[in-house]
């Protein structure tokens, strides 16, 4: 344990983007370019949180009250895409700094001409995919409200909770070693211009459905948490961890996960001496 | 200090290879969950419980422990010298204990077999100790060899010429950086050749990281290439191991002799005098490593990356004769055409230039396949075209999604530099297509099948 956060800090110390000048940087490792994406979403989240008066989470409107609220078609499809909104710039701000290995694969299969083409059309089908994912989650979420409707409210303060234990327990299961090997997918792409979009765009939505089958549970955990900022940042960290500095078949996730499920479980006991479901923080009160 | 001989010069009357034996056969009577047993030793490296070469194996040791010590072999990725080192050392120190329980000589080692040595006629042939099977009992002999015999091509040397350690384009000679890697992706030089060609030349059990270490001529093997590690330190000219923490820190998990779990680092196995009881190798002065005065100091740059020029996606699955396919320069862009053009004028510039392979996928063990390019006759296979022999070592379990495997199969990368410069200045050369051939140098058996899902050119 100790060897390993060791080596750790050794793999931090020597990432490129400590040792180079930015032009260097931003050439030689194209996903530099992800990161900043990444960082700038952060910066954004942030802001509207803090200095633009906003909250620290985004709440989703929920689906009956889109279907039952909208006037017509067009209002609900957009009551519905700008519900997708926040889970999309969690998309960005988490999973982007996860995708190194994919970025390069893609810049580096191309002619230098089309890389950073490629790699936005990477980047769409990788959205694309958990744009999909995230309206799935939504529904269920909505059918999880119609299950405790009427319910006490304690069942919808330890939603979180739950979905974290679920993502601790999944790490244990032996098939995830096998999930998380599949991260390092690679796929033959054309160089032709338009040949070379499209199978970037292709090989997008792949990466996305295997990275939404290992990472979804702890995402929705956060949707249910309300894309709690601290949570998320938190989170991210651990994922990062995992994908580049710990071997893929460590189970120390499934730690972090359970230590943010207890204190997601505290939230939850200590919503219980306060009634009504409104007092109840779904998530870090800040 | 114990001496690593090379197989062929043994002595007459030495008794090397018949302790080698008793210890092989007695290693081969102990139960797989005993980590000092042959079959523990040998999934070690790899393991595949549906392999029949593994059929006799059960009882095996509970999952926890295989998923811990077995199957951890490096291969494609800058760990794959330091590692097999490792896995050597404690393989040698069990045979070590197991001869010396058994009365043999104290200062055993283990035998190389340096199939590159153009001075020993017999140098392709598998040293006739593991060939005769005496009616099975031999134990350093194992079914399933398709070849006895290696060809000149497979043993070539020319990734000793290759400086840097680590690369992928362009090539580094221990392979490129990477966390963990049981294998997928780009081989390094060595790695590539001899290790990958003789491995896939034998085949049967050899053909497959699976499977390989099974045969007790691997090991023998892998004391080469061990050996050709510190040749190529020995040739200096810049020639030094990664100086990066990341490569020096990497533990790796064995067993010992007394069946202790014990851990050692890459930084460890530098100097084979230092590895558990020390070693050296005949013939080979055991230089210390350069000292690293800059232990602490950013790694040198890597280099720019080349560009592709061209790439084809459309390659149908190799079978058991020919493959053609030519590569359109034209498309490339018109900067890079332009760049090929001043290449054309300019021959006597040296111009690196890779054939890169990817998604190589299948399953079983293909045959050894030969690239040419540019072949004048289509009929003659003519070496002077010879690009590089392709051994497809590990091509099953990087084609299938497990526990160590992303199932985006095997990476080939052959340095046609040298060759497409000798092209450029014959009369036939056509700047705008190059035509590649892929000539299988043996039956694919029926078990066995290769696709390769791209086939490009890079070049600066
Ligand atoms: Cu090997």
């Amino acid at each position: 344990m100790r060897q390993q956060l060791l080596y750790s800090w050794i793999l931090v110390r020597e990432k490129p983007v400590f040792r180079s000048d930015l032009k260097t940087t931003f050439q030689r490792w194209p996903a530099s370019w992800v990161w900043l994406m990444s960082l700038a979403t952060w910066v954004w989240l942030f802001y509207s949180a803090f200095i633009a008066g906003g909250s620290v989470q985004m709440s989703h409107p929920s689906l009956v009250t889109m279907v039952y609220g909208s006037t017509d078609l067009t209002d609900f499809l957009i009551q519905l895409s700008a519900s997708m909104l926040p889970w999309m710039l969690m998309v960005i701000a988490m999973m982007f700094p996860l995708l190194n290995t994919q970025v390069e694969h893609v810049a580096f299969s191309l002619p230098r001409s089309e890389r950073a083409k490629g790699v936005l059309s990477f980047l769409s089908g990788y959205s694309l995919t958990w744009l999909a994912v995230g309206a799935g989650l939504q529904l269920l979420i909505a059918v999880i409200d119609m299950l405790l409707a009427g319910r006490s409210a304690i069942f919808k303060a330890s939603l979180p909770a739950v979905a974290f234990l679920l993502a601790a327990a999944v790490v244990w299961w032996p098939q995830r070693i096998v999930w998380m090997a599949a991260c390092g997918l690679r796929m033959p792409l054309r160089i032709n211009t338009w040949k070379s979009h499209l199978d970037s765009f292709n090989y997008g939505m792949k990466k996305g459905f295997v990275c939404a089958r290992t990472c979804w549970i702890p995402m929705f955990a956060l949707m249910l948490a309300h894309h709690n900022l601290w949570t998320m940042a938190l989170v991210t960290l651990v994922l990062i961890y995992e994908r580049y500095l710990i071997p893929h078949e460590s189970k120390l996730i499934g730690y972090a996960w359970l230590l943010i499920a207890a204190f997601f479980t505290g939230l939850a006991l200590l919503s219980l001496g306060q009634g009504g479901e409104q007092a109840i923080p779904y998530c870090v009160p800040v | 200090m114990r001496e690593r001989k090379n197989v062929y010069e043994l002595p007459p009357g030495d008794t090397t290879l018949e302790w080698y034996a008793k210890a092989v056969a007695n290693m081969k009577s102990r139960p797989t969950t005993d980590p000092t047993s042959w079959n523990y030793q040998g999934a070690i490296h790899g393991f595949n419980a549906g392999n029949p070469f593994w059929a006799g194996a059960p009882p095996l040791p509970p999952e926890s422990e295989q998923l811990e010590f077995w199957k951890r072999c490096q291969h494609s990725t800058w760990f794959f010298l330091p590692w097999h080192r490792m896995y050597l050392a404690y393989f040698e120190q069990i045979v070590l204990s197991v001869v010396v329980e058994l009365g043999g000589p104290a200062d055993w080692a283990l035998p190389f077999w340096n199939y590159s040595d153009t001075t020993n006629p017999h140098a392709l042939d598998i040293p006739p100790a593991f060939t005769d099977p005496q009616d099975g009992s031999n134990p350093l002999w194992i079914p399933g060899r398709v070849n006895n015999a290696l060809t000149p091509y497979d043993v070539g040397l020319g990734s000793l010429n290759i400086v840097p350690f680590v690369g992928s384009i362009p090539q580094g000679f221990g392979g490129r950086e990477t966390a963990f890697n049981h294998g997928g992706g780009p081989f390094g030089g060595l790695e590539q050749t001899p290790h990958n060609l003789v491995h896939v030349r034998i085949g049967g059990a050899m053909g497959n990281p699976q499977t390989a270490a099974l045969d007790p001529i691997f090991w023998l093997h892998h004391a080469n290439i061990d050996r050709l590690w510190q040749v190529w330190i020995n040739m200096g000219g810049g020639r030094t191991n990664p100086s990066q923490a990341s490569w020096l820190n990497y533990r790796f998990r064995f067993h010992d002799a007394d069946r202790n779990k014990v851990s050692m680092s890459c930084e460890e196995v530098l100097d084979t005098r230092t590895i558990l009881g020390g070693y050296t190798y005949q013939g080979v002065p055991a230089q210390a490593p350069q000292p690293m005065l800059m232990r602490a100091a950013a790694p040198a740059e890597a280099a720019m990356p080349l560009e592709v020029v061209a790439a084809d996606n459309e390659v149908k699955p190799l079978g058991d004769g020919v493959t053609d396919l030519s590569l359109n320069l034209g498309s490339a862009q018109e900067k890079q055409k332009a760049n090929l053009r001043t290449m054309a004028r300019a021959v006597q510039v040296p111009q690196s230039a890779y054939l890169l392979f990817e998604n190589i996928t299948g399953k079983g063990v293909p045959p050894v396949y030969n690239v040419y390019l540019n072949l004048p006759n289509e009929k003659e296979m003519d070496e002077e075209y010879l690009a590089g022999s392709m051994g497809f070592f590990g091509i099953e379990e990087a084609s299938t999604p497990g526990t160590h495997s992303d199932g985006s199969g095997i990476q080939y990368v052959l340095d046609v530099g040298p060759l497409l410069n000798k092209l450029r200045s014959q009369s036939n050369w056509d700047e705008s297509k190059l035509s590649v051939r892929l000539m299988a140098t043996g039956a694919m058996p029926e078990d066995a099948s290769v696709s390769v899902g791209r086939i490009s050119l890079y070049s600066e």
